[in-house]
C-alpha cells in the first residue's frame, strides 16, 4: 500500500512540486455546479385519454372485421377497498370478477388480466371506472398492473405492455 | 502543498491524492446522474408525485398543476382548496375559472401550433394525495376545452 515519493529535480537540485491547487479549486466549483443542477428523481409520465365518443354508424362490414378479431372490451372499476374487472366474451354472459386492495388481491387482478390477454390477444384498451375517494397514488399503482405484463421489467422490452391504452370512463361531459 | 514545521524544520505535505479520488468519483457520478431527459423540471414544493414503473419520459412541462392546496394553470393560481378539497356549495364558482383558463390555453394553442400537431394533449402535475374526485373535475374542465388525451406525471421507479 505504501508509495514511494518520487520528486522531480531541478538544475539548482531542489525538488519541484506540482501545483495542483488550481486543479482542485475547478473540481470543486464543477463539484458545487453539478451537485446544484442534479436532478435526483427522475420523471416519467402516464397517458390516459378520455373517451371518444362518435355519431358515426358503424359500417356492418367492421362489425365483421371485430367478430374476428380477438379482441375483448375490458372494463376495469376501481373502488378504496377493491379491484373489479367486467368483460364479455363473444357469445358468453358478461363476467365480473372482484378482488381486495391488499397485496394478494391486486396480485390476483394482475395475473386475471394477463390471463384476459392471452385469450384475447388483440386486446390493448382497458376502460377503468373510478370511485372519487380513490386517491392519484392507488389509481396510478393499479393503472401500471393495467398497462405493464411484467411488473419488475421495464418497457423497453415492448412485450411488457399488457393493455396499453387506458380510458378513464367517467371523464364525460 | 508544503509546510514547514519551524520548530525542527521538518519538512510536512498534506497529501491531498485521496481528497482527488473522491472529488473524480463524485464528479463521475454526478455527471452520469445528468438528467439526459428532453425536458428539465423542478415538481412544485406542494407535491409529492407517485411512483410508477413507466419508461416513458416528460416531454413537456406540465400545464396543470394539483398541489395538496392549490390548483395551478400555467404557473397561475387558480383554484384555493379548503383542507384539500373543494367547498360542495362553491364549486360550480371555483371551478368556472378553472374552465375560462382552460379555454384561453386551448384557443391561444390553436393560433400559434402548426395545423397537424396534436393539441389534444395536457400534461398534469398531481399530488398522490389527491382524490379522483377533484381530478376528474379538472380533467372534465379540460375535456370541456377538447382535450382528450392526459399525461400523468409520475416518479420513476429506480432498479
Amino acid at each position: 500500500m505504501s508509495r514511494k515519493k518520487k520528486h522531480k529535480v531541478n538544475q539548482m537540485g531542489a525538488p519541484i512540486d506540482l501545483n495542483i491547487m488550481p486543479f482542485i479549486d475547478v473540481f470543486s466549483l464543477l463539484c458545487t455546479f453539478l451537485l446544484f443542477s442534479a436532478v435526483f428523481v427522475t420523471i416519467g409520465i402516464t397517458e390516459v385519454q378520455a373517451p371518444f365518443l362518435t355519431n358515426a354508424v358503424q359500417k356492418k362490414s367492421d362489425n365483421k372485421k371485430d367478430e374476428n378479431k380477438k379482441s375483448l372490451p375490458i372494463f376495469v372499476h376501481i373502488s378504496k377497498n377493491s379491484v373489479s374487472i367486467r368483460s364479455a366474451s363473444p357469445g358468453e354472459a358478461e363476467k365480473t370478477s372482484s378482488f381486495s386492495s391488499d397485496k394478494n388481491g391486486l396480485l390476483a387482478f394482475h395475473q386475471n388480466l394477463v390471463s384476459l390477454k392471452e385469450k384475447f390477444p388483440d386486446s390493448d384498451k382497458a376502460t377503468v371506472l373510478t370511485e372519487e375517494d380513490v386517491d392519484y397514488s392507488s389509481m396510478i399503482f393499479i393503472f401500471d398492473l393495467i398497462k405493464f405484463h411484467n411488473l419488475a421489467a421495464s418497457e423497453e422490452n415492448k412485450s411488457n405492455s399488457l393493455l396499453p391504452k387506458i380510458v378513464l370512463g367517467d371523464i364525460i361531459l | 502543498m508544503a509546510s514547514v514545521d519551524s520548530g525542527n524544520e521538518t519538512q510536512v505535505s498534506l497529501n491531498v491524492m485521496p481528497m482527488l479520488d473522491i472529488f473524480s468519483i463524485l464528479i463521475l457520478f454526478l455527471l452520469m446522474s445528468f438528467s439526459a431527459d428532453p425536458v428539465s423540471h423542478d415538481v412544485n414544493s406542494g407535491v409529492e408525485l407517485p411512483q410508477s414503473i413507466t419508461l416513458l419520459s416528460l416531454d413537456e412541462l406540465p400545464t396543470i398543476v394539483i398541489s395538496k392546496n392549490q390548483i395551478y394553470v400555467n404557473d397561475n393560481l387558480v383554484v384555493t382548496l379548503v383542507n384539500g378539497d373543494i367547498a360542495s356549495m362553491e364549486t360550480n364558482k371555483i371551478f368556472h375559472k378553472l374552465d375560462v383558463e382552460l379555454e384561453k390555453i386551448a384557443e391561444s394553442g390553436k393560433k400559434f401550433v402548426k395545423e397537424n400537431s396534436d393539441l389534444s394533449v395536457l400534461t398534469f402535475e398531481i399530488d398522490k394525495t389527491k382524490k379522483y374526485k377533484i381530478i376528474k373535475r379538472v380533467m372534465l374542465s379540460a375535456q370541456q376545452s377538447e382535450y382528450s388525451r392526459f399525461k400523468l406525471m409520475v416518479e420513476k421507479q429506480s432498479g
